[in-house]
């Protein structure tokens, strides 16, 4: 083989190996995500809500954008008395199908800095996603306890919002549990909607990377077309 | 440019040079189909599922086919698969705002029209794929469905850069152009790369002229002959719209077995002989009740017209000579089908201002004058087969919009809405019209400019491809979250 012919060659593998990498770094860029939640800071009107003889709380609260993958709540807990405590957890939407949307049971002790997170696969936000706004229903099913003792949750006095707090089937008006959504972000949506392109479709279309992996392989093809393009050009003109 | 055709070699040695050549010209599929089918990857996913024009329905037919094994009579349907279907249709926000259907009812929602009015060549075909994934989600069959029109489409892409290659075979640069321009045509693309008896119809269009193409350069010959018959069975097979192509074919079946200019007499000749046959052949003397002796269909064209052309002829008849109600229509027409031939997506849902259809006006208006100009300034150097291919593209063109014109009657009685037909019923003509703007773009350039012409008209297409993105994003994506 000539030199010319090995360099060629040679310069084919890079170029090759050049656009795998490329390819590798769209994927692990579109891949990277943060997660976005309101801090948790308590106001002067919050209420204790020792959960002992309570068995069901009800709170409604409405979620502004899709990708909810978490919920965080402020819970105060004596280490001996929540040992090993779970409470069951649901979350439903709010007027639409009773079934569960998420079904956990939270471990009491699993809370870091006065802080229980819920963390579960990306809900998109409403049935409608032209609607950007829908309501969910989290229910929390109490285990048995003695009156006034085991962890305590936060109420809020909130006279602003629709959202509404119901203890045993008792909605106490302007009352709301403290809960934070938590929504994960995609760096690569704010140059293309990959995670919105991505949202409800089946098997490997669900998965956003692929989206920004093609539109990548799809400019490379079209590099190539430009170069032959110019090369056609210089071809004519010469 | 220049539209010589390819010489044959006299002796071995230049043999060798051509075949070099030919194989050389073939290096440019090892980017162009790539490219097709990226492009139109991008286009069958960005469109969410079910936004093409009645996509629902079209699958519907394929799936009972993929599902039952025979061929659906007209009112049969699945009552599961069509609440699978609204239920992801829902989900892929195809109702409006607040609006879903009731998957509960005892009657399964409705999926939009009909489409089993329709031959069943193309949904066998998208019924062999679906065969294969029956048990997976319908979103899932329909991407599959849409997978095989995307390769209809980089078949389509292929057959229209080899056509350009036949047509000037010395212009490397304009051999990638064309191609390139359909290519990048978003609303061919859309259509495309969607689930819809179009992509087969406008596949086999442009095999079709590809076959017309090589018999008038090469005269009759059976490979061209053999591929344009079965192009345009093909064609017949999947919707009347290909009808228009038959008149094409049989003017390129005379002019391959008559190689040398025809006499103005013996055209109009032809043309007379032809119509009076036709009308023989079509129509017949009745006599009315009340004693008239009038004009009407022979049975076996009335038969025709019933179960596959659809056209209602003898109330057309009628229709198409009120002038008075008529005129006032086809300027709607105009507008409706030159919009949406060139700027309209999804389901016609998706414009892009009205400044694009300005553009487009103003692209193939300029391209005409060009034409002209290109015509009186070539007439000389033209060969007769190039002659005759353009004058092969313009009558497509004018058949084609003739066929809308057709399509519009028989008006429908006052009150009743009107249909004004889409222009994806002729992009079966889409090649011809790309042709015939890149050769109407180099009559209107100075001879200096004329190398940069087609990279211009290119740079275009794929600006106006890039906004329809954009637009497309903003209907379906941005306005989430």
């Amino acid at each position: 083989m000539s030199i010319t012919a090995t360099n060629a060659t040679t310069r084919r593998y890079i170029r090759w190996l050049t656009a795998l990498v490329g390819a590798l770094i769209v994927t692990t860029l579109s891949t990277i995500t943060a997660l976005d939640s309101e801090i948790l800071a308590l106001a002067p009107t919050d209420r204790e809500l020792p959960l002992g003889k309570i068995k069901t709380i009800e709170q409604t609260f409405t979620i502004t954008r899709p990708d909810l993958v978490g919920i965080a709540f402020p819970i105060r807990s004596d280490v001996q008395s929540a040992a090993d405590l779970y409470i069951p957890l649901h979350l439903r939407y709010a007027d639409g199908s009773p079934d569960d949307l998420v079904s956990e049971r939270l471990l009491v002790q699993a809370a870091v800095d006065g802080v229980i997170t819920v963390r579960f696969a990306p809900i998109t936000g409403a049935h409608d996603s032209r609607i950007p706004t829908a309501t969910l229903k989290l229910i929390l099913n109490i285990p048995e306890l003695q009156p006034d003792t085991g962890p305590i949750f936060t109420a809020r006095e909130n006279h602003q919002t629709q959202e509404s707090l119901t203890l045993d089937g008792r909605i106490l008006p302007n009352r709301t549990l403290v809960v934070t959504p938590i929504y994960q972000r995609r760096w690569a949506d704010s140059l293309w909607p990959i995670s919105a392109m991505a949202r409800g479709k089946p098997g490997l279309l669900g998965w956003p990377p692929l989206y920004a992996l093609l539109a990548y392989t799809y400019l490379l093809t079209l590099g190539v077309g430009i170069a032959n393009l110019r090369r056609a050009f210089l071809c004519r003109n010469s | 440019m220049s539209l010589s055709v390819v010489s044959t070699s006299p002796n071995l040695v230049p043999q060798q040079t051509d075949r070099q050549r030919v194989l050389k010209q073939y290096v440019v599929l090892r980017w162009l189909i790539p490219l097709a089918l990226f492009h139109g990857m991008l286009y069958l996913v960005i469109v969410p599922p079910w936004q093409h024009y009645d996509e629902p329905t079209q699958f519907e037919y394929a799936w009972l086919i993929a599902n039952r094994n025979y061929i659906p009579t007209f009112n049969e349907f699945d009552p599961q698969m069509r609440r699978d279907v609204s239920s992801s249709m829902d989900r892929h926000r195809f109702y409006p705002p607040g609006q879903h259907p009731n998957l509960t009812s005892a009657k399964p929602p409705v999926l939009g029209e009909n489409q089993r009015v329709h031959p069943v060549l193309y949904y066998a075909l998208v019924a062999l794929p679906l065969r294969l994934v029956t048990d997976l989600p319908v979103d899932q069959q329909l991407y599959t469905a849409r997978a095989l029109s995307l390769i209809f489409y980089a078949l389509t892409i292929t057959t229209a850069w080899r056509v350009v290659v036949v047509l000037v075979p010395d212009e490397p640069l304009i051999q990638m152009v064309a191609p390139l321009m359909l290519l990048l045509t978003s609303s061919f693309t859309d259509i495309m790369t969607a689930v819809n008896n179009d992509v087969l119809v406008n596949f086999s269009a442009a095999v079709l002229i590809l076959g017309c193409v090589l018999l008038i350069r090469g005269g009759m010959h059976p490979v061209p002959l053999v591929l344009a018959t079965l192009a345009l069975g093909v064609g017949l097979g999947t919707k009347r719209t290909t009808v228009i192509l038959l008149v094409p074919y049989l003017t390129t079946l005379l002019w391959a077995w008559h190689r040398t200019p025809l006499r103005v007499w013996i055209v109009t000749g032809i043309l007379v002989v032809g119509a009076l046959l036709s009308a023989f052949a079509g129509l017949e003397i009745v006599r009315t009740t009340n004693g008239l002796q009038t004009l009407a269909l022979r049975p076996w064209l009335n038969q025709l017209d019933k179960s596959y052309l659809r056209l209602y002829l003898d109330s057309w008849v009628r229709s198409v000579s009120d002038m008075e109600r008529a005129n006032g229509l086809y300027q709607l027409l105009l507008t409706v089908s030159f919009t949406s031939f060139w700027a309209r997506f999804g389901w016609g849902n998706i414009m892009i201002g009205s400044w694009a259809d300005w553009t487009m006006a103003g692209i193939c208006i300029a391209c005409g004058v060009g034409m002209m100009i290109q015509g009186w300034r070539d007439r000389g150097q033209l060969s007769l087969a190039q002659r005759r291919c353009i004058w092969l593209f313009l009558m497509i063109v004018i058949i084609g919009c003739l066929s809308l014109v057709a399509r519009l009657h028989p008006l429908p009685r006052v009150g009743i809405p009107l249909y004004i037909p889409r222009g994806r019923y002729i992009f079966a003509v889409m090649l011809p019209v790309i042709w015939l703007i890149v050769v109407g773009w180099q009559g209107l350039t100075p001879d200096r400019w004329k190398p940069y012409s087609p990279i211009v008209l290119l740079g275009i297409w794929f600006a106006i491809d890039l906004i329809v993105w954009s637009s497309t994003f903003v209907v379906y994506f941005y306005g989430v979250g």
